[in-house]
């Protein structure tokens, strides 16, 4: 074996034990069911009953052990709507969330990337510098912030307080004492934008920021204003890495469970939280694998979506946005 | 100076932020369909003047004159100047017909008016039928054509060259350098030419601007540059050149290597330290014995080196060593008498450039 080879070992090692046999246990868990082993009842010949299993082995008690059969019971209870419901939401939270990250992560990554734009690195350094928190943490203080007694409310109370005018313009409209922001789809979606939102900046950054300068000025040179010179050379170049933070932030906004559970207080339930509850509280771990090969499904095929666009607008290698 | 004055730069100074002056003050009057070079080494601002002029940098002084309205304050996409930059900057994305259409296709000019206007400058550029290929496709030599092209479909009337041809070798090069010519004087363009190899600065232009520092030393045509340096840096910049040091006995006479030659310079005072530039193929080797050139200094070849067309030597007179060309070769440890015509021998003014000064820094840097 090449010196080159032996190198690979440690990490062939690695990918085996650490995602081809999980991944392998997923899918044998997805397609089986757990069942009551089959056995006859019997009795001796001293007259005492008795249980036969199939493999002929006789025991006097009666057989409490289950087996897992290979079934596809849990695929036809998976297509159920309930469950369909709950992975068409999480799509579409999730897809809002992307949505939203690139509309706030893009401009920063441009703003960031510019020519002028002084000490980038701090700034990137103030926008990662929260992720090194607990993700827990974060997530809490928002609850600290928007719960019914929370800081916002309080400091809208004291507005109102202050000022009747807007007290009197907020109960004309129906808006209660106390302002519920938290358990609802969009404090779900507040939870997720901020804490996927550097994963959308991170990769455009990086992109926008190695694009040859010497592209914009020769746009400009060919008569391209800034607006023009950043649709036909900045927007196009920049592709793989909104591409490559839509994935960052789709796939964990997807398969979430504890944003769900924590901004959406239990009332928003997502794919993830029913994944999450089959190995808890529901501990039929058959059906959560069934689940989880589901989302598999879906987020690849959502990847699989986005190469396709990537490579296609590789091989047209044009901009039709003009 | 031209006559037809498209382009006039005035006292232009770039200071960067770091404190470094890129320009001090350079004027230079650029005639229509000149072909106008800028050479100098890596750091004397010749690239900063062309991006001033594209409008790429801000200049904190001075005037950029076009047609006699002052384009200092217009962004580049809004001047009628285009520029080849040095690693052409093409659009990878886009392959070559989409790249020359560039800014056509920003005008929202007819498609097919267009389409053809692009396949007339790819076959003016060499390129006929390139039009589908990818840039990452092409070799060095065809991007920089695409480059070429992609400018002059513009019909600019200022076209900027920034060292286009410097990632070609030496072959290209030279092919380069008559095309870009052929189209310079077809286009009826202006051509301001960036370039540190001063043989393609003499080959191709009009004019030279030699510079250094942030300065224009001399302007000229090539043969003023070359034959009457005004410097000596300008003379050990633009081809091989012996820089002695001498005394201007008096107007049409000069000392250095320890003799006097007539001379056909004059101003410089009595007794005064001089440069004196000795071109290699106007220092003549003559016999030593030879009555004729008796009072000429006597030397002797160190070395001899067969150049193709003529052999180079080099001759050591006292202290110093001159490089000579000539067709005639004439083997190491021959003495020699050296003869140089009082033509051609350019008497300057001392500078920092000047072999004792740079000697001195020598010493001191030991």
């Amino acid at each position: 074996m090449g010196k080159n080879k032996a190198l690979v070992v440690p990490f062939a090692l690695w990918a085996v034990i650490f995602i081809v046999v999980p991944l392998c246990l997923i899918v044998w868990y997805g397609v089986t069911v757990e069942v009551p082993v089959a056995y006859t009842e019997i009795t001796l010949e001293d007259g005492t009953p008795a249980y036969q299993l199939e493999d002929g082995t006789v025991t006097a008690e009666r057989p409490w052990q289950k087996k897992a059969v290979v079934s596809f019971d849990n695929f036809r209870r998976m297509l159920e709507p309930t469950y369909l419901k709950l992975l068409v939401r999480s799509l579409r939270i999730a897809l809002i969330t992307t949505l939203i990250c690139l509309l706030l992560g893009y401009p920063v990554a441009l703003i960031l990337s510019g020519r002028d734009f002084k000490h980038p690195a701090l700034w990137l350094m103030l926008i990662i510098l929260p992720m090194w928190m607990n993700f827990l943490l974060r997530t809490y203080s928002w609850m600290s912030i928007l719960e019914n007694s929370g800081i916002l409310n309080s400091w809208i109370s004291a507005l109102r307080e202050a000022v009747p005018a807007i007290d009197t313009w907020l109960t004309d409209r129906g808006v209660g004492k106390r302002i519920i922001f938290l358990y609802n789809e969009n404090a779900v979606i507040l939870g997720m934008v901020y804490n996927y939102l550097s994963f959308m900046i991170m990769p455009i950054y990086t992109v926008i920021e190695k694009t040859d300068r010497s592209l914009l000025e020769a746009a400009a040179d060919l008569g391209a204003s800034p607006v023009k010179s950043f649709l036909r050379v900045t927007l196009p170049y920049s592709l793989p890495g909104v591409l490559e933070g839509v994935t960052m932030v789709f796939v964990p906004a997807v398969t979430t469970f504890v944003i769900s559970q924590l901004m959406g207080g239990g009332k928003v339930p997502l794919i993830g939280d029913i994944i999450q509850n089959q190995f808890g509280k529901s501990s039929d771990w058959h059906f959560g694998a069934t689940l989880s090969l589901l989302v598999m499904v879906v987020v690849l095929a959502f990847m699989g979506a986005l190469r396709h666009m990537d490579r296609e607008d590789e091989a047209r290698k044009e901009v039709r946005i003009l | 100076m031209p006559n037809n004055t498209i382009l006039s730069i005035r006292d232009l100074r770039v200071v960067f932020e770091d404190g470094f002056t890129a320009l001090g003050g350079v004027s230079i009057d650029i005639g229509q369909n000149e072909f106008v070079t800028l050479l100098g080494p890596s750091g004397c601002g010749k690239t900063t003047l062309l991006r001033c002029i594209g409008g790429f940098e801000r200049p904190t002084g001075g005037e950029i004159l076009y047609k006699g309205e002052n384009i200092i304050p217009l962004p580049p996409y809004k001047r009628n100047i285009n520029t080849v930059f040095q690693r052409y900057a093409l659009f990878p994305h886009l392959n070559v017909a989409q790249n020359v259409s560039f800014g056509p296709d920003l005008r929202r000019e007819d498609k097919k008016k267009t389409a053809d206007e692009v396949a007339r400058m790819l076959a003016l550029v060499g390129l006929a039928g390139f039009e589908k290929r990818r840039i990452s496709s092409l070799s060095g030599g065809q991007q920089q054509r695409v480059a070429i092209a992609r400018a002059l479909i513009n019909r600019p009337d200022v076209l900027l060259l920034d060292e286009p041809l410097g990632a070609l070798d030496l072959k290209l090069r030279r092919e380069m350098q008559l095309e870009l010519k052929r189209i310079q004087r077809e286009s009826g363009i202006t051509f301001i030419f960036v370039t540190h190899d001063q043989e393609e600065a003499l080959t191709m232009s009009d004019r030279v601007a030699v510079m250094r520092a942030g300065k224009i030393l001399q302007l000229g045509t090539p043969e003023d540059i070359y034959n009457e340096p005004q410097s000596a840096f300008v003379a050990d910049f633009i081809g091989d050149s012996n820089i002695l040091a001498g005394t201007m006995v008096h107007d049409g006479l000069v000392r250095f290597l320890g003799c006097t030659f007539p001379c056909v310079d004059a101003g410089f005072g009595n007794e005064a330290d001089v440069d004196i530039v000795l071109r290699p193929e106007d220092v003549k080797l003559r016999p030593e014995g030879e009555a004729a050139a008796a009072q000429m200094p006597c030397g002797e070849v160190e070395s001899l080196l067969f150049k193709g067309v003529h052999y180079e030597m080099k001759v050591r007179v006292g202290d110093s060593v001159l490089l000579v060309h000539s067709t005639h070769a004439r083997p190491v440890g021959t003495r020699v008498r050296l003869n140089v015509a009082p033509e051609d021998i350019q008497v300057m003014h001392k500078s920092d450039c000047s072999p004792d000064v740079l000697k001195k820094h020598a010493q001191r840097a030991v």
